[in-house]
């Protein structure tokens, strides 16, 4: 009851504060506030442009890897190793790795069996070397059979023993891109939209 | 980063930033170049603002606590005439309203003028002064209804008896 009285003694006092706050002028308020969203909008704009960049940089280096060059850059990094190891140390004579499984295979070698069934075509066995004459008279390949996938299904399905790159030659066709599967029309598409995000940005950061 | 940005809608915050501002060195341009000084180092460091800790209006508040403190200005001395350029009738009566109001505050001391200035200022409440002052809620609320005390003892002293500038104490906190 006591607070409450002394509550209502300050009330008009707390009416006197809030109803004559000092209120600053409009045009400092407009001139401030301008201010601060100008600041903000260009903010947000940088904020697009990093991303628009961070994304695109990504999209080039997706499309780098799908196209294998990030293979391509690898081997050309390991062939001017190699190159250079031969400058640098012409006479060095490199001692051929022998692993215990290739000890206990001595004699043996690793073929692609054709095999003639539909559902399995190859089959990757080791035969000693002195049946590997007849098995490449019956069709058969050194080596390991390729990996099943896109390719190896689709020779399957053909029942082809053809190499690889005719199976790659009928697949990249001119409407999509090697390895990928991309049409071109849609990497042109994606191209445009790129370039129009861009100059839409540029602009508005100018603005 | 819209979301996190504490300048969304940046007018209401520069008005309540402002009337804190005005209630502790005064209205006029000092209080504009205080409370633009207050958002020029918002803008600096909004990206430091964490909306989990606190309000836009609580953060800013505490950026103008420091530039108050670096102004370093006590509220205006108390004039026996309105400026010059106060307007007529009601207006003239309110500006006469405001000023008897600042040379009450002015009476009393930095603590009281803090919490008066968050709270009818900036308009946050206890909780929010108590973050700003490291005080309890209750604390804060009971140092408020005091030195709303104090200031109504001094509107209620009658006009012709001007507080003597001696007993006034230091606006810093």
């Amino acid at each position: 009851m006591r607070r409450r009285f002394k509550r209502d003694t300050t009330a008009w006092v707390e009416h006197e504060l809030r109803h004559h706050r000092p209120e600053p002028a409009d045009d400092f308020v407009r001139e401030l506030t301008g201010r601060i969203s100008a600041d903000t909008s260009r903010r947000t704009t940088r904020g697009l442009r990093i991303a628009f960049a961070g994304a695109l940089t990504s999209l080039l280096v997706a499309a780098f890897a799908a196209f294998g060059g990030i293979g391509y850059a690898a081997s050309a990094a390991r062939g001017v190793a190699q190159t250079a190891q031969k400058v640098v140390a012409p006479d060095a004579k490199t001692r051929p790795v022998q692993s215990a499984a290739a000890d206990q295979y001595v004699g043996k070698v690793t073929i692609c069996h054709h095999t003639g069934s539909k559902k399995h075509p190859f089959v990757t066995i080791t035969i000693s070397r002195n049946a590997l004459d007849a098995h490449l008279a019956h069709g058969d390949t050194i080596g390991p059979c390729p990996t099943s996938g896109v390719l190896g299904s689709q020779a399957s399905r053909r029942g082809d023993s053809a190499q690889r790159g005719d199976v790659l030659g009928e697949t990249a066709t001119s409407s999509s891109l090697p390895f990928t599967g991309l049409g071109l029309l849609g990497v042109v598409l994606l191209a445009a939209i790129a370039l129009g995000t861009g100059v839409a940005l540029r602009r508005s950061s100018r603005a | 980063m819209r979301a996190r940005d504490p300048l969304r809608d940046p007018a209401p915050l520069v008005r309540r930033v402002y009337a804190y501002v005005a209630y502790r060195i005064g209205d006029g341009p000092d209080a504009e170049d205080v409370t633009s000084d207050v958002f020029e180092r918002a803008l600096r460091y909004r990206d430091s603002y964490d909306p989990h800790k606190s309000e836009p209006i609580a953060w800013l508040i505490g950026i103008a606590r420091r530039c108050v403190a670096d102004a370093a200005k006590p509220l205006p001395e108390p004039m026996a005439e309105p400026p010059a350029g106060a307007a007529p009738g009601d207006l003239e009566e309110d500006a006469l309203r405001r000023l008897t109001i600042t040379e009450a505050l002015a009476t009393l001391d930095g603590r009281d003028q803090e919490l008066v200035a968050l709270r009818y200022g900036a308009d946050l409440t206890a909780r929010q002064i108590g973050e700003q002052m490291d005080l309890r809620t209750n604390a804060v609320e009971v140092a408020l209804h005091r030195a709303l005390e104090r200031l109504r003892e001094t509107l209620e002293q009658p006009p012709s008896k001007p507080v003597p500038v001696t007993l006034r104490r230091s606006v810093r906190v």
